[in-house]
């Protein structure tokens, strides 16, 4: 039963970008850097976390590094309405090669970083369940976290004014300036709320999840997390069920083959899924627009 | 003014050329790697061999890495052969770069490590990593089987986590797989590829995996990877077996030993086989457990967590292989 927790695990990392993506997606603005933003936040939560032997300081820097990624990503693609493919390549790029700098100017190592000293995000433990144990016990705070996030975005989403300023920004964003709202302002506030989300994320992978920091250790999640929210095209409910779907077709893969299932047929797995997903997307927009033709 | 800039211009260039002159001397050598420094583990090996060469010997060396980038393959490798005298390449992702290259620089002399090219002027270098993971399966084997050793379950389970799945790597597998049932052929191997060198997060998760259907010890050959699985038996609490360089150090009490590959050794034997005259093209150098090129590590962690009769063993276990009184299979038949 291994795969449930494994499943959760690999979860948190594309549910955080993924819902924070769809907001951005929601006002025009397909988020394209989550793999570099999470990749520079991992640096700095370790950074923080090794500097000052704490968590805490960890999952702020990592916060830290992740808004002013995002807000370069925001200067460039809603101020001066760049190419967000081009400048959100550029900071993928830019964040692989940085960290791998960062890392041996800081700690003077290549490739990886660990230590002791490193203090890692604390597990919940809620005591005896029985046989509840491995359902809910020792699953990092983060898990927890994701899902509070969860529900929190729903609510947002679809009972608030906000969620629909949101929606307005990206659907007709003349409307809503002419309605006295700015369309900037609430482009900014999504792309911003998605830099805690990746930066926490970020965190989660390099000091929650794991205890070390690795170059390119993102490992194409932040990609993952896009190509839901592509598949949920800013819709709630069908972003979460990509992410979901994702999350298990990878730790189905890994169970798969610790049962002695070809190693190159079970990584396929979560980019099959994608691949499906993202042709049953592309069948369906094209019947949308022959009905309104 | 303009003379005076003409002037400069040529001392700059003139003091820019001095230590090209003096390295002109000097043999010069490249390492190229396909990866990226700071693996702790295959690169980092022969990085350290070239540095010792360096010290020693009074060469100039210098790394290219190529970052597992392809499209940094080809002008890395062209910038190594026309700029050194001896191209060390590390990595098998750059077999089919060299065999284009190799033959269009026929006064640079080419060592491919890790595996045989037969091009041209290139010297490859094997190491028989089949016998050092024969070691690390027969090591497995009895840590999973000793009762009340900490950290050791009942079931006669352990396991195997690679980065990808290719020749050298089903070399060390067949090895290990020898190794363990040499010991007590009823135990379990599960097998695990995590798909790429540098993501722990999924290791951890393929580590964690096998360790709750009751793997206790488990081998990584993953690079970066690896990291992931050590960092699993921190937390999950079971014995984690490293590779190529000894590990121990990463973990004091979950590491049980390191399969070891000397590439730093090999590089060096290279470098100063080129000195000395003696560098034969086109040949093929095996290291194997009997030349000290694979092994165990017997590093101070090892020895201080292993008992000292399966330590016992292990050595009687060397000494069969080297006699050939244990054979070990190879994926890559007969060499």
């Amino acid at each position: 039963m291994y795969i449930y927790r494994s499943t959760i695990n690999t979860l948190v990392l594309i549910l955080l970008p993924a819902l924070g993506g769809m907001w951005t997606l929601q006002t025009g603005m397909l988020n394209i850097s989550q793999e570099g933003s999470m990749l520079v936040a991992a640096f700095f939560a370790v950074f923080g976390s090794y500097i000052f032997s704490s968590f805490w300081m960890g999952l702020f820097f990592a916060i830290i590094a992740s808004l002013v990624f995002n807000l370069i990503y925001a200067l460039f693609c809603v101020n001066l309405r760049a190419n967000i493919w081009v400048i959100g390549m550029a900071l993928n790029i830019l964040a692989s090669s940085l960290t791998i700098l960062l890392l041996k100017s800081i700690f003077g190592v290549k490739g990886s970083f660990t230590s002791d000293r490193i203090q890692q995000i604390p597990f919940v433990h809620l005591g005896n369940l029985g046989i509840f144990n491995g359902v809910f016990n020792d699953f990092s705070s983060i898990v927890w976290l994701t899902l509070i996030l969860v529900i929190l975005f729903k609510y947002i989403d679809s009972h608030t004014t906000f969620g629909l300023h949101l929606k307005a920004a990206g659907k007709n964003w003349r409307a809503l300036d002419s309605a006295g709202v700015s369309s900037i302002k609430v482009r900014y506030m999504s792309i911003l709320i998605n830099a805690v989300l990746v930066g926490i994320s970020g965190a989660y992978l390099s000091i929650g999840y794991l205890k070390l920091f690795n170059k390119d250790m993102s490992a194409g999640r932040g990609w993952i997390a896009v190509a839901a929210v592509i598949f949920g095209n800013g819709n709630f409910t069908w972003t979460i069920i990509a992410t979901v779907a994702f999350g298990f077709m990878d730790a189905l893969g890994i169970s798969l083959q610790t049962y002695g299932l070809n190693s190159n047929l079970t990584m396929m797995f979560p980019y099959l899924a994608i691949v499906a997903a993202l042709i049953y997307q592309g069948v369906k927009s094209s019947k949308e627009k022959a009905i309104e033709e | 003014m303009k003379r005076f800039m003409v002037f400069l211009s040529i001392v700059v260039l003139l003091i820019g050329l001095v230590p090209t002159v003096l390295a002109a001397s000097r043999l010069r050598v490249a390492v190229v790697i396909a990866g990226e420094l700071g693996d702790k583990s295959f690169y980092d090996s022969s990085y350290q061999g070239l540095t010792r060469a360096e010290q020693q010997l009074g060469i100039y060396g210098k790394v290219l890495p190529c970052k597992t980038d392809p499209a940094n393959y080809m002008p890395q490798m062209i910038a190594a052969s026309s700029n050194f005298d001896l191209v060390i390449v590390v990595g098998y992702e750059l077999i089919d770069t060299l065999k284009q290259v190799a033959p269009q620089f026929p006064n640079v002399d080419y060592v491919y490590v890790d595996d045989v090219v037969k091009v041209g002027q290139v010297t490859s270098i094997v190491f028989k990593q089949n016998e050092s993971s024969f070691m690390g399966g027969a090591l497995a084997a009895m840590i999973t089987e000793r009762k009340g050793f900490p950290m050791v379950n009942a079931q006669k389970v352990v396991g195997f986590v690679a980065g990808e799945d290719y020749s050298v790597i089903r070399d060390f597998l067949i090895g290990f797989k020898q190794g363990v049932h040499y010991i007590d052929p009823n135990i379990k191997v599960l097998t695990g590829y995590v798909g790429g060198w540098d993501d722990p997060a999924t290791a951890k998760e393929i580590a964690l995996d096998q360790f709750h259907r009751g793997a206790d010890v488990i081998f990584q050959v993953a690079g970066g990877s690896g990291l992931g699985v050590i960092d699993a038996a921190k937390q999950a609490g079971f014995w984690a077996i490293g590779v190529d360089s000894p590990q121990g150090y990463l973990a004091p009490h979950h590491i049980i030993g390191s399969v070891v590959k000397n590439v730093g050794n090999a590089v060096f034997d290279m470098i100063k086989a080129k000195i000395d005259g003696t560098y034969k093209r086109g040949v093929i150098y095996t290291y194997g457990i009997a030349n000290n090129g694979v092994g165990l590590s017997y590093s101070k962690e090892m020895l201080h967590n292993v008992p000292a009769d399966i330590i016992q063993k292990l050595i009687q276990l060397r000494t069969d292989i080297i006699t050939g009184k244990i054979k070990v299979k190879s994926y890559f038949g007969k060499r």
